[in-house]
Parts: structure tokens; sequence; C-alpha cells
């Protein structure tokens, strides 16, 4: 009976499932919602497991099943983790295939932001949050300034004298580089000619191409090919920090300005030029002046001494007075106004009778007004006899080894600290422990020299007593 | 032998040489050179001098010239040997009464480099009295004098 009803069982159970569709129709609607809901959830998985491992052999999902599924780690699947618990999407989430998908897999690769010098592992998105954007408005706004002033040197280009301030440099965000802010050649600088320059600075490659690029300027002089190294970088740092766009006109500096402002040095350069030669020119009648001035006072000087005057010093003084008010006047007048003329001048001739002891004029010895060797740098006769030699000897170079030596041996040998080379007196004695005695060593020493003390006096005394006996 | 070592006559080269003396230990031989057992002890002297004469300064005193170090170092007999290091006495322990010196003639040149080497090894651990190495059948046996008692 069962052998028999085995293969027949199939087409029963299927025409008991059409019978029982026939009669029920909601319980039918039940099986196929639930038969639908198990076909979709499995589809789900086969979605993830095909988003798991692409290309393992399982055939892709159906497009149209797959827009459905949250990407794992994707943005919706966040969302859904970081739901509350017990709210519904937590609930959803748990509950629905959502649940089955893989956890996400490694973080972002590290990327290091230079503007905010961390690494963050969020990919691009870092880029627009508002951390980076307020640092990249901090970081423009530092070059800025710089980039303004340049660009207001454009017009007029000022030329200085070199100072050392003038290496200064400033930093190129764009192409992050260190830049000359100044252009200095000599002892002259362009001010902002180094900031400028690398504005406007055309590519290296470009300069290679030179002679092709200007054959290609020939045919077609519109055509906008110059691509300046730093317009590249900066336009790549536009694009990958997010800047703003209206800003990043303000950074780039056309070729024609460039040419401008090159213009603008020359004639800058020749200003600095004229003025520089006023300047000498200047500089040159003054030094003329004092010149001549000194020339009036020095012959001044010298004509009352050319004419020798027969009468008293008053005169002198005056023709002295005369001739150089210019520079004497404010020394010499009070003097010559509140005292009695007379004792300024010839205080020589009638001054008390002094001794006269010779001229000190030492042939071929010079003295103080001839450079000569002063007295306190030349040695002692006594000294320069002996033959001094100035740094180390051998000798000294002996006794030094020596000690070297000395200084391995025990620090607490016998005699460590006695010193070999002090002089003593004829008395003298070393310390020695005797027999008889105890105590101290040296005090056997001083045993021994009242025992000699009282011996001489015994002996003494002895060689007496027969005399007197 | 004696004339192979140096001689001090006078008190003062004594005091020059134990003053003299830097990380040596110094022997000081007290005696008189035609003495018999002066003449053995300076021949075993002489003979080892150059084999220790990175450790030991040996010289030979005149008894008779020196009479202040005689009655100093309390020299009944002769030779004795008093032993210094950096300028300051030894004693040694040699089983006899007296420490301060070693009374007659050693038996061996070896006893008397023994006994330098141990001295030589004391002084330099900071011991002012060394035990010594020699065999006390080797040693010397006098009586010791107190003040002609």
């Amino acid at each position: 009976m069962r052998a028999a009803c085995g293969p027949a069982g199939a087409p029963n159970c299927c025409a008991r499932s059409q019978l029982l569709r026939a009669l029920f129709p909601a319980h039918a609607h039940t099986a196929a919602a639930a038969l639908a809901g198990y076909i979709s959830e499995y589809r789900c998985w086969l979605g993830a497991l095909v988003r798991r491992e692409p290309g393992q052999g399982l055939a892709q999902p159906q497009m149209g099943l797959q827009w459905r599924l949250p990407a794992a780690g994707g943005r919706w699947d966040r969302w859904a983790r970081s739901a509350p618990e017990g709210s519904e999407v937590a609930e959803w989430r748990k509950t629905s295939c959502a649940s089955r998908l893989p956890t996400p897999g490694p973080m972002a690769p590290a990327q290091r932001c230079p503007l905010c010098r961390q690494t963050f592992f969020c990919g691009r998105g870092h880029v627009y949050s508002r951390k980076h954007q307020r640092q990249l408005k901090a970081a423009l706004e530092r070059l800025l300034p710089q980039v303004e002033a340049a660009r207001k040197a454009i017009r007029a280009a000022q030329v200085e004298r070199y100072v050392p301030e003038h290496e200064r440099r400033c930093w190129c965000l764009c192409c992050g580089c260190d830049v000359r802010k100044h252009l200095s050649h000599g002892n002259l600088t362009v001010l902002h000619g180094g900031l400028l320059e690398h504005l406007a600075r055309f590519s290296h490659f470009y300069w290679k191409l030179e002679t092709v690029v200007t054959v290609f300027y020939q045919l077609c002089p519109e055509a906008e090919t110059q691509t300046p190294e730093h317009k590249k970088a900066t336009n790549r740092f536009w694009w990958e920090n997010k800047a703003e766009f209206q800003m990043k006109e303000k950074f780039l500096i056309s070729p024609q300005d460039y040419a401008r402002f090159k213009k603008s040095m020359v004639k800058g350069l020749d200003t600095y030029e004229e003025k520089e030669d006023e300047v000498i020119k200047e500089m040159a009648a003054q030094i003329r002046e004092v010149e001549h001035s000194r020339q009036e006072l020095v012959r001044s000087v010298l004509e009352p001494q050319a004419v020798p005057d027969p009468e008293d010093g008053s005169s002198a003084l005056g023709s002295w007075k005369g001739t150089n008010s210019l520079v004497a006047s404010t020394s010499q007048q009070p003097s010559s106004v509140d005292l009695p003329p007379t004792p300024e001048l010839d205080w020589m001739e009638t001054g008390q009778p002094l001794t006269f002891i010779g001229h000190q004029d030492t042939p071929g010895i010079g003295n103080i007004h001839s450079g000569a060797t002063p007295p306190w740098m030349v040695q002692d006769e006594e000294h320069s006899s002996v033959n001094q030699q100035i740094g180390p000897s051998y000798e000294e170079f002996l006794k030094e080894k020596e000690k070297q030596k000395l200084k391995k041996l025990p620090p607490d040998r016998v005699g460590a600290n006695f010193d070999h080379s002090s002089s003593t007196s004829v008395g003298w004695l070393p310390s020695f422990g005797r027999v008889w005695n105890n105590g101290r060593r040296w005090q056997s020493r001083h045993q021994f020299k009242t025992e000699a003390a009282a011996r001489n006096k015994q002996q003494s005394h002895k060689e007496k007593k027969p005399s007197v006996s | 032998m004696s004339f192979l070592l140096p001689k001090l006559t006078s008190k003062k080269e004594v005091d020059q040489a134990i003053k003299s003396t830097a990380e040596k230990v110094l022997v000081l031989r007290f005696g008189r050179d035609e003495d018999p057992v002066c003449l053995q002890l300076d021949d075993i002297l002489s003979k080892t001098s150059s084999d220790l004469s990175k450790m030991a300064a040996i010289y030979l005193v005149d008894v008779d010239r020196t009479p202040v170090y005689t009655h100093y170092f309390d020299i009944s007999y002769i030779p004795s040997t008093v032993f210094f290091f950096n300028g300051q006495h030894m004693k040694v322990d040699y089983g006899s009464p007296d420490h301060t010196k070693f009374v007659g003639s050693f038996k061996t040149k070896q006893d008397f480099i023994d006994l330098i080497e141990v001295i030589y090894r004391g002084a330099m651990r900071g011991k002012l009295i060394v035990q010594s190495p020699i065999d006390p059948k080797n040693i010397p046996k006098y009586d010791l004098l107190y003040q002609d008692i």
C-alpha cells in the first residue's frame, strides 16, 4: 500500500493544496504570503553573500532585488545600527534581513590631513567636516594678506637695500613648499618679488617644451596653454580640500600680471638707483663741508704759531679767537670773559723754576710717541735669560704618568698620603713601633726623644760628677 | 757581597732613603760589613735585589755610623733588618717576641722573597703588621733584651 501510495503522493498533495485554496481563500493567502516572505528573505541573504564574496561562483542576484538591500557598513546600515535600543528601526534591524548583513569590514584606509595635522579613517568625508573647513579657512586667511601685499606690489615694485630681514620665507599652502618672500640679488631686494615669481611660475616641464609651445602659440595665440605649476597645485588643493571657489582667484597671478610686475620692477630699480645717487651726493657734500671746516680750524691754530707775537697772550688769544670763532667760541668764551686774559698762555715763561733732567730720547728705543713696546710688555732680563719652555715638557709628562700610575694603587695602602718630598730637620725620625712601647707609633718617637734627652742629662751629670769629686 | 748593594753611612742618608722610597718596601739592613752573619745575609739580599727591584729597595746601614737609628730601632744584635713602606714602619709577626725587626740571617733566598712579597701585599692593603710566611724553624731565636736587664 505504501509503495503504491508513495509515487502518487505528490500529485495528491498538489491537488490537495489546490483544493484548499479553493475552499479557504484566506488561508491560501497567508500561505502565499509566507512563501513570498521566505523567498525574499532567502534572496536578501543571497545578496548579502554575494556582496561579501563577489566572484565566488555564486550567481549575481537580480538587479531588482538588490536595490532594496542596505549596503553593509553603508549609510543606511550605519543609521540603523546607531538607532537607540527599543526603537522601531532597531526592531526592524533585529528582525529583518538587515540583521544578517555582514558587519562592516576594516575601516577606510588612514588618510592624513596636513591641514588638521591628524589622521582620519573616514575617507573623503573628512574634507567636508566643519573642523577641516575651519582649519582651511584659517590657513588661507594666513596666506591671503601676504598674497594681497604681493598683488599690490605688481603695480609699484619696491626696491630696497638688502637687509637680513629680507631672507624671510613664507609657506605656499597649495604647493606645500617654502617660498622666498622677497627677491634679493647682491645688496638689492625687490619686495614681494619671490612670492610673485612663485605664484606665476610656469612648470618645469613647460620650460623644457619651450620650443614646442612657442610654435603652438604662434599657431593659436588665444589658447590658454599656460598652466603654471602653482596654478595646477592650486587647482588640486582646491579640489582636494573643497575650498571656496571664489577664493581661488585671489591666490593666482596671471602671466600678464607677472609681466607687468617685471616692468614695474625695472622702473623701481631705476628710481632706487636715482635715490642712491642723490644720497651719495648728499653725503659727499657733507664730507666736503666737514673737511673744509677742519682745514679752516687747522689753519687758524697754526697761524699764531707761525707769526710769533711780541705782545702778551691776550692779543694772541684774541687773534686765535677771531680766526676760530666758529669752533672754539663755545669753549673759550667764558674763560676769556670771566678771567683776566693774561694767565692763559704765558704760564710757561713766568712759571716756577723747574729742574730740567734732559731729553729722554734714546736712539734705537722709541718712546710712547714713536710706538715702542711698552715697558710692561718687555721681558725682564733675568727671566728672559732663563729659556723657559712654553707648554708641557717631557719631564712633566713623566711626572703626570707617575701620578696616573699612583692613582691605580689602592687608596688605603700604608703611607698613601706620605709626603716624600717634604724637607725635614736633622732630628727627624721615621715613625717606628718599638718593642717595649705601647700606644701609637708616633708616640714611640716622642718617648725616644724624651729618653734621649734624659740620657743626655744623665751623661752630662756623670761627666760632671768626676770633675766635682 | 755587601759591595753590590747601596750603603747608607749617615743619619741623613737613612732619612733620605726612608722618605724618598715610594710604593716600595724599604729594606734596611743594620750591621757591619765584615761580620760573618752579615756577609751571609748580604749575599741573600744582593742576589735577590734585582728580582725584587719592583717591590723592594734594599740598603745596607752601618750600625756604628748611625748611632741615633741604632738606638731608636733598639738594635742589639747584628744583622737586624727593618722594613718600611712609604715612610711607615712595617711590623712583621715572626713568632718571636720582637715584631719590629728581623734579627739574624734568612736561611734561603726564597724566605726573604716571600717575606718581602707578604709585606708588600699587606702594605697595599693598609696593614701595618703582617704575618711572617717563613717557617718558624728557619727563624733564628734570640733573647730579647730589655734595658740591660
